[in-house]
């Protein structure tokens, strides 16, 4: 018998629902139509590209926006657009892969944290509370640098300043679900704590997880921006829009698109996430609307 | 009520244990010899044993943990590998700038938070409402770096109002160096004005289903006294603490502000710190902006237990 049906998410019926929810919201629209769009253009981009993202033509130094190069070029002579188009992959990886760190790691913390409680959760508990007082930047900034930078050091700096977050959450979830009926007849049948954890528990507090992720992808995006900005990202000649708007940011009086270029493209992913990501939330608990 | 302090302080103790090991681990994190990698090039066995002794790597890792809290416990947070200026001292001369920033910042996103989240919980709907709905969500989304960008290419270089980078400070002409701090406060509080906008509007829209509201209505009070003396008081509650956690934030987000407008803080410190290898300078800092946010929380904490006696007693 599976007791934990009601409340799934993730039961077609419920599906169904949330989804109908979520495409009732033009800003949800919206949000899903930007990210797809730039999942498209990162997916797509060597197939769309018009040019490799990293060659170089002297001859096209600092070019504005033509027929040929449709967002200009930049210092080395480089594509924008194609750049632009490469440059989607590495953000949407870093904020995917990121969040995943994060959620992976926080909500196993959280679930052994909130069923086993006593030492373990207390101390496991104040380390998170340690490590939210880092300010996040600062903390993958420092963890960045001293892993030495690279796409992959970025995405770990970046997960690991997450996890407190869904530790937290899938902590104070867990307190609440394991209290419940169907926890405590679990139990009284005889299911083992990973069975009941991993079966009964866990499928009970997807919803908030979910909504956490949603919104946390567009802060690891603007996290991996701000760290390739300052240098300390991916690392060239791999395109990342944060590094690709440093380096516009000492051309814009002769060249504004190589610094516009990257800038609104940071924008509108973070906004589509941001606007999705509400969407989520107000699908998954409809409650939290009447007070938007 | 010091009751409640003396726990909440006693809770802090564990924490701030915690937080000094994560610090003290991040040099440990360092992928080969750590001594190595900060002197760069230099082979000199002697240079390298001089200063693994001096930040005393030679010994067992315990002992080092313990000297290290030992040192911070006494307010030597050690010395930079560039300049052999004390940390404490470096952080000390860079912080005015830093907390300026940041105050100002603070302001700024008050100002034009408060009216535009109240103005929209009262005309919730209007066209008002999703006009700045929409603002605050575009102020979460840009990142400041590129706001920033924006502003000087339009304040700064366009119409050459304000200065686009440098600092001067208040001592030497007020004047001068609220003009050198405006573009970058805007830049810093834009994404905090946003949150406190959408947080001041859920609030006072909470607020005013409550009975108490509709009693003060009932009575015959003025709408703008209903508003002001008994819905804005209690919506402003969770503002605060969002104000005091968001500083955190704030004091992050100024890492990126402080590069752009060339700020001489705590954050282009610690930048410069990072590309320079000066690990002592990077470690002091970081644990100094941690003991902030973690006062900063102490200080909410107090603060929401005075205005909200029933916190006092959970």
């Amino acid at each position: 018998m599976r007791f934990w049906t009601r409340a799934s998410v993730m039961n077609k019926t419920g599906l169904h629902a949330f989804w109908r929810r979520l495409h009732s919201r033009a800003l949800s629209r919206v949000g899903l139509g930007l990210v797809l769009t730039v999942a498209l253009a990162g997916g797509l981009a060597p197939f769309l590209a018009p040019y490799d993202p990293t060659h170089q033509e002297f001859g096209d130094l600092l070019q504005g926006p033509s027929r040929q190069h449709p967002l200009g070029t930049d210092d080395l002579g480089r594509d924008v657009l194609s750049r632009l188009m490469w440059g989607a992959r590495v953000s949407l990886q870093v904020g995917v892969i990121a969040v995943g760190i994060a959620l992976v790691t926080g909500t196993i913390l959280g679930l052994l944290s909130g069923y086993i409680g006593g030492m373990l959760d207390n101390w496991l508990m104040r380390l998170m509370d340690a490590l939210l007082a880092f300010p996040v930047l600062v903390l993958a900034l420092a963890l960045a640098a001293i892993l030495s930078p690279s796409l992959s050091n970025v995405m770990l700096a970046i997960g690991v300043v997450g996890v407190p977050t869904y530790a937290r959450l899938v902590r104070g979830q867990v307190l609440s679900v394991r209290e419940w009926e169907f926890v405590q007849a679990a139990k009284a049948v005889g299911g083992t704590d990973l069975r009941i954890l991993l079966q009964h528990v866990l499928p009970n507090i997807t919803a908030p997880i979910i909504v956490e992720a949603s919104l946390h992808i567009a802060a690891a995006t603007l996290a991996e921006a701000g760290l390739s900005f300052l240098g300390l990202g991916v690392q060239p000649p791999t395109p990342s829009w944060g590094a690709m708007l440093n380096v516009g940011r000492g051309y814009l009086e002769i060249a504004p698109w190589m610094a516009m270029a990257p800038g609104a493209a940071i924008f509108l992913t973070v906004l589509g996430f941001n606007f999705l990501g509400d969407g989520v939330r107000d699908a998954l608990d409809p409650r939290l609307k009447q007070l938007q | 009520m010091l009751k409640f302090i003396l726990h909440r302080a006693l809770a802090t103790g564990p924490v701030l244990l915690l937080l000094s090991l994560i610090v003290f681990s991040l040099i440990h994190l360092i992928p080969g010899d750590p001594v190595q990698i900060m002197l760069g090039e230099e082979n000199d066995p002697h240079a390298l044993q001089a200063l693994r002794r001096e930040l005393g790597l030679d010994r067992p890792l315990v002992e080092q943990f313990l000297r290290w809290l030992w040192r911070l416990l006494h307010g030597n947070f050690g010395r930079s590998l560039r300049s052999h200026q004390p940390v404490l001292e470096a952080i000390s001369e860079r912080l005015p700038v830093t907390i300026e920033l940041t105050v100002l910042a603070m302001l700024i996103s008050l100002c034009i938070a408060l009216p535009a989240g109240v103005i929209s919980a009262l005309r919730r709907n209007s066209v008002l409402d999703v006009l700045s709905t929409m603002t605050a969500l575009t102020g979460v989304s840009i990142p400041n770096f590129f706001l920033g960008i924006l502003l000087i290419l339009a304040f700064a270089q366009e119409l050459q109002w304000l200065p686009s980078s440098g600092y001067v400070s208040p001592l030497e002409s007020l004047g001068l160096n609220l003009k050198t701090m405006l573009l970058p406060a805007v830049t810093l509080g834009t994404g905090l004005a946003a949150i406190i906008m959408r947080m001041t509007r859920s609030s006072l829209l909470e607020v005013l289903r409550h009975d108490y509201v509709l009693t003060a209505r009932a009575k015959g009070l003025a709408e703008s006294r209903v508003i002001m003396r008994h819905a804005l008081k209690n919506a402003l509650l969770p503002v605060t603490t969002i104000l005091g956690l968001q500083m955190g934030t704030l004091l992050g987000g100024a890492v990126l502000t402080e590069t752009i407008f060339a700020l001489p803080g705590l954050g282009r410190l610690v930048v410069d710190s990072i590309f320079a290898r000066d690990f002592p300078i990077v470690q002091g800092v970081i644990l100094f902006l941690a003991l902030t946010r973690i006062t900063c929380n102490f200080v909410v904490d107090i603060t929401y237990a005075l205005l909200d006696p029933r916190i006092r007693y959970e």
